[in-house]
């Protein structure tokens, strides 16, 4: 796998860039940052070990977030051949990322609960 | 394996949010929604779902209640996939593994548009951002 290293307040992609890739935090730490009405909110931090951009490999929709590197960091690259190579040897591998993206949707719910849920 | 079939009359709760699930559906003829309660108990719908959908599958997943309550909207007929065939086709059919992937993230696609239309995050609270150790363990290398 492709490793890349990023300085700090360094973007490593925008909301609404074309994705192709997922990311594996190795070392360092990221800010996942959305605009609302033009203004930057944060809505998560990623460390060591953390993976993020996975929605980009599974589907091909523009990036969702901005995640920007907050100090010197160092990233392995999961590209869609590594990911389509795993889901026909090992489909079962691909598990944890179902778990993650349940809890993310669940989170997402809690979140909307709190909001306004009918919009 | 053997396929189980179940049909639901117009109008029949097929699950409700907070019950403890053992099983995924798929639509085999029908319509039935799928509906979400705010925090004061009101029930609104999130999606309407048809022929070939698949829905119920984020408990067979992570093994928490369900996230939200189904209904059918008129008489459906659906296919049941129990736990065992569940881990069965996880393991030795990407195909419904990647159907699986395709069904959640447009969930969480639909859900993050959602909240940004929605009111502004409150402080210090965290909205997609989840750890996932394991994944470390399937980089492939």
């Amino acid at each position: 796998m492709e490793t890349l290293y990023f300085e700090s307040r360094e973007v490593v992609f925008e909301t609404g860039n074309l994705s192709d890739c997922a990311y594996l935090v190795e070392e360092g730490k990221f800010e996942v940052s959305r605009l609302h009405n033009g203004r930057k909110q944060v809505i998560g931090i990623l460390k060591e070990k953390d993976i993020f951009g996975e929605m980009g490999i599974i589907d091909g929709q523009p990036r969702s977030a901005t995640v920007t590197a907050l100090e010197k960091s160092k990233v392995s690259l999961i590209t869609q051949e590594c990911f389509h190579s795993m889901k026909t040897t090992n489909p079962e591998a691909l598990m944890p990322l179902l778990q993650v993206l349940s809890a993310r949707i669940r989170d997402s719910f809690k979140l909307l609960n709190t909001q306004n849920p009918s919009i | 394996m053997n396929h189980h079939f179940i049909t639901f009359n117009k109008d029949e709760i097929i699950f409700l949010e907070g019950q403890p699930s053992h099983c995924a559906y798929i639509i085999e003829s029908g319509k039935i929604g799928i509906y979400r309660e705010d925090s004061s108990g009101n029930r609104f719908l999130v999606r309407k779902l048809s022929k070939n959908d698949l829905f119920g599958e984020m408990s067979l997943i992570d093994k928490y209640p369900r996230s939200a309550t189904a209904i059918a909207l008129k008489n459906t007929r659906c296919m049941i996939i129990e736990r065992s065939r569940f881990d069965y086709l996880t393991k030795f059919n990407p195909q419904f593994m990647v159907r699986l992937i395709k069904s959640l993230t447009e969930k969480l696609r639909t859900t993050i548009a959602k909240l940004n239309k929605a009111q502004p995050l409150r402080k210090n609270r965290v909205a997609i951002k989840t750890t996932v150790s394991d994944f470390y363990d399937i980089k492939g290398e």
